[in-house]
């Protein structure tokens, strides 16, 4: 860990590696633990301790065994020792049986079986194997023994089969391991060392004595001697027995009978040493010495043997103490561990059950473990953190819902506040709108309703604002010597500021306008009393024309202002020449310019502000001032400025095209009609053979058409489609005469005229009405409108002119002169008049 | 009064036969005599021209007034049997555009539904 964590962070993980160091050697089985499951764990330990025990138990169990096989073996080898020992008996006996006496035949056969089985036992010693063979042999040679063998040679031959039957004794009480046998040693002594040989002494004292042979005393003798050493022997191996057993009550008075008896035997030895040979109760001492001492080694054969059994059954109890003791502790563990176990188990599946329902959302949920190990403390350390968990969840939901409740109300409360605002903005606004549509109706109020005009010439103007109030404004006057001044002007700027603004410039302009003075002192002055009232510091563009209607001459000023374009009588369209002097309201005390011009007949003047020009359509394009020159060229000469401009206010909005307006839109025309003044001038149109058809005079009452339409269809008899089409004509344009030109008076005369050369067909109509044209009266009708939208009138015009190849109107001085033409030929392609 | 109004019904639909001139003069008296058609939705009415001389722009605004309340009351109008002259009036007006015609009555009425 190179990192620096904070210090208990490095303390803890300190701690924890000292934990590592001291356990590391235990990571290995720490390690198996954890892969194992934990009913695995204790299987584990379960085996581990079977098998603990088993290994504890084996070597016990297994000593068990040896030693009950030993007490068995040693069991079997009293057995054998006591018919090693009986036999030895019966051999002795027979030795000491006087020649002569008992068959010596048949008592040694008997011994024969015996013998030849004993020594085919199987030794594991050599000197029982050796002796086995010199029992054997000597025995051979015992049997052999006839009646010509003296007592001493037959004494001397059964003495060499007792010799090696005495160490047969030993080598089968030493097979049999009796002489190991620490707690018998002495007894065993004395069963197969001492008594035997007691035995044989008893009986070689006896018969030695008896047989009364020199070369036989020292065998009495040193009989006597074993005899005696026996004694103390045979008293130690009793005691031993006793103690070892003491249930063998007879032992001891055995042994002192036998003891008494040796005795006994020995002093009758000793009475008779000198004599000759001993008489039949030596051998009878000895006889009952010998079955004495039998009887000492039966009973001590029993004893040990009852002894030997008792061990093995103490053995064998210890055998089962043991097994028990192991199946008790084996089943104990297993109790425990199974108790252990179900018990950890219980409580982990407890704790796991516990921790389960509580992350499903049971957060109720709780541990209950009875237990005192550690896992109640997991339990209690869980339950509370549950506990807090489930409060704290508690807390938070009730902070949660209380939150919300807050929310709620503020969101409720400023949706009532909006609300409230919202009525009061739309009230406001309400409120303002109403006051701009005022204003606007009272700025429309401001500009000129009626356009003065004269025979020959016209004015017409539109302001278009770009909002509710525009700055820009026209206006028309007529001065005290009678011309006409004409002004627009165009106020930086849009909306209320510039109303306001232009209100009081039109009030200055105007006034000064109408003292009459030259238009370049209008300017001037304005300019200084405009300069004293601009607290918002707009300025204002301004053109100033007088007009003499007489002469058609204008002289006029511009301050800052677009210069008006002018329609020339052939056609063309040039800018007036201006002065380009500063706009009104930027400075003081400036000067200003008058020029002069003229406006002739035919000839048309447009004055307009940047509105029209800087009038831009949807992708920014500015409909310009080529544009309105074109327009300009294009308008005909007989259109009155009312048409005119309501043509280039159609011409702008198609060219803008729904866009937003970006200016306010103003233009005003002056026109001067053509020589309307002048006498009727005829076409110039090749009319040969001119034949006057029809004069009638009419008077302007509408039955009377239909009279005047007889009299066309009579004069025309052989043309009835010429006649229709003059009839038709006629009623239009009179209708027209009656109904607008004369205002409906049925007191005046209309003159028809009808003549026809062979090109064309002519029809004059003449009234005394005021100047009246009805061909530029009447707006187009637009013929692709559909029903629904196509208006009633505004046909008969239109029918004239479709009609009749040519149609116009004059007035000369004394009231209109209509002359219409119609071609003659069928079908008509003939040239048009000029 | 140089024009004449003959009102026949046929197979539900009211046909007006015009006979003579239509002018600006006697406009009024035909407009009185037309003036309960298309009162009511669905009506059907044909104006039959056959014998019509003369017709002028005071009738043409005639025709089109029949047309547009025609129209609105969901009536169906037609015209029928334009002699020449007159058709060619209600082509330079345009109004051949706007009104429905047929050569003859049958086939006004078969057309009319």
């Amino acid at each position: 860990m190179n990192r620096g964590p904070s210090a208990p962070a490095r303390i803890e993980s300190a701690g924890r590696q000292a934990d590592r160091r001291s356990l590391s050697w235990l990571e290995p089985s720490v390690r198996l633990s954890g892969l194992l499951s934990f009913s695995r764990k204790y299987l584990l330990i379960g085996v581990v301790v079977v098998l603990a025990l088993g290994a504890l138990s084996f070597p016990l169990v297994q000593g068990l065994r040896h030693e009950l096989a030993v007490a068995e073996r040693e069991r079997l080898g009293l057995r054998a020792v006591l018919s090693a020992t009986e036999l030895l008996a019966d051999l002795v006996r027979q030795r000491d049986v006087p020649q002569g006496g008992q068959s010596a035949v048949s008592g040694p056969a008997a011994l024969d079986e015996r013998l030849l089985a004993l020594s085919q036992q199987p030794f594991t010693r050599r000197a029982g194997e050796t002796a086995a063979r010199q029992l054997t042999e000597a025995w051979q040679l015992a049997r052999g023994l006839g009646a010509a063998d003296s007592n001493p040679q037959r004494f001397a031959a059964y003495n060499a089969v007792v010799n090696p039957l005495l160490t047969l004794i030993q080598s089968s009480a030493q097979d049999h391991r009796l002489n190991v046998d620490p707690e018998l040693d002495a007894t065993v002594n004395a069963l197969t060392v001492r008594l035997p040989q007691v035995l044989d002494m008893l009986g070689k004292h006896s018969t030695a004595l008896a047989m009364g042979s020199a070369e036989l005393a020292p065998f009495a003798f040193s009989a006597q001697v074993v005899l005696t050493e026996a004694l103390p022997a045979l008293a130690e191996a009793t005691a031993q027995l006793r103690s070892v057993y003491p249930n063998a009550r007879n032992l001891e008075p055995l042994l002192q009978a036998l003891q008494t008896g040796i005795f006994a035997q020995l002093d009758a030895a000793d009475k008779i040493v000198d004599r000759q040979p001993a008489g039949p109760e030596l051998t009878a001492l000895a006889r009952a010495n010998q079955a004495r001492a039998l009887e000492l080694i039966r009973a001590k054969n029993l004893a040990a043997d009852e002894y030997l059994k008792g061990r093995i059954d103490g053995l064998i109890r210890s055998q089962w103490v043991v097994g028990l003791l192991l199946v008790v502790a084996l089943a104990a563990i297993a109790y425990l561990f199974a108790g252990i176990y179900v018990s950890t188990l219980r409580s982990l599946n407890r704790l796991s059950r516990g921790t389960a329902d509580f992350c499903a959302g049971r957060l109720d949920a709780r541990i209950r473990v009875e237990t005192r190990d550690e896992l109640v403390d997991v339990a209690r350390n869980f339950n509370t953190m549950a506990e807090e968990f489930e409060r704290l969840l508690g807390l938070i939901r009730e902070q949660n819902e209380s939150r919300e409740r807050e929310l709620s109300e503020q969101v409720r409360a400023r949706t009532a506040e909006l609300a409230e605002t919202n009525a009061q903005l739309s009230a406001a606004a309400h409120r303002v709108q109403e006051e701009l549509a005022l204003a606007r109706d009272m700025q429309r109020a401001l500009l000129p309703q009626e356009f003065p005009g004269g025979d020959d010439w016209q004015v017409y103007g539109v302001m278009r604002p770009a909002r509710e109030l525009g700055g820009d404004f026209y206006d028309m006057l007529t001065l005290p010597d009678g011309r006409t001044g004409v002004l627009v002007a165009d106020v930086s700027g849009k909306g209320v500021a510039a109303a306001f603004f232009m209100a009081v410039s039109r009030t200055v302009l105007l006034d000064l306008a109408a003292s009459g003075r030259p238009p370049a002192e209008v300017l001037a002055r304005a300019n200084d009393l405009l300069c004293q009232r601009n607290p918002m510091q707009l300025f204002i563009t301004v053109f100033y024309a007088i007009y003499d209607q007489a002469s058609g001459r204008i002289e006029y000023a511009s301050g800052g202002h677009p210069a008006p374009l002018v329609r020339r009588a052939d056609g063309r369209v040039v800018e007036l020449p201006s002065v380009f002097d500063v706009a009104l309201a930027v400075m003081p005390d400036l000067d200003y310019v008058t020029l002069h011009d003229r406006l002739g007949p035919g000839e048309a003047m447009l004055m307009y502000t940047d509105g029209v020009t800087e009038a831009f359509e949807p992708n920014g394009e500015a409909f310009g001032n080529q544009r309105l020159q074109d327009w300009l060229a294009r308008s005909r000469t007989d259109e009155d400025a009312q048409a005119m401009v309501g043509h280039l206010v159609a011409e702008v909005s198609a060219f803008v095209a729904g866009a937003e307006a970006s200016d306010d839109l103003t233009c005003l025309i002056l026109s001067r009609a053509r020589g309307e003044l002048a006498m009727p001038v005829p076409p110039s149109v090749p009319m040969t053979n001119k034949v006057l058809l029809l004069e009638y005079s009419l008077p302007t009452q509408l039955p009377e058409i239909e009279r005047l339409a007889d009299a066309v269809s009579a004069a025309l008899p052989d043309r009835p489609d010429l006649a229709f089409s003059a009839n038709l004509c006629l009623e239009e344009l009179i209708t027209n005469i009656i109904t607008h030109g004369l205002k409906g008076r049925s007191d005046c005369i209309i003159r028809v005229r009808m003549s026809i050369s062979v090109e064309w067909l002519e029809i004059i109509l003449k009234d005394d009405a005021p100047p009246f044209d009805p061909f530029r009266s009447a707006p187009e009708p637009d013929l692709d409108l559909d029903l629904a939208n196509r208006p009633i009138g505004g046909l008969g015009v239109h029918l004239v002119k479709a009609l009749m190849d040519d149609a116009r109107a004059y007035y000369d001085g004394s009231g209109n002169l209509i002359v219409l033409l119609k071609t003659v030929r069928q079908p008509a392609a003939a040239a048009r008049p000029a | 009064m140089s024009v004449e109004l003959i009102r026949i019904d046929r197979q539900g639909v009211c046909i007006i036969a015009l006979k003579g001139r239509l002018d600006s003069a006697n406009v009024g008296d035909i407009e009185r005599g037309v003036s309960h058609l298309f009162m009511q939705p669905g009506d059907k009415a044909v104006v039959d021209l056959e014998r019509l001389d003369y017709i002028s722009s005071a009738g043409l605004r005639l025709m089109l007034m029949l047309a547009k309340r025609a129209q609105h009351t969901g009536g169906r109008f037609m015209l029928c049997a334009l002699a020449p002259p007159v058709r060619e009036v209600f082509e330079i007006s345009g109004f051949l555009k706007i009104l429905e015609t047929r050569p003859n009555t049958d086939a006004a009425l078969d057309s009319i539904g």
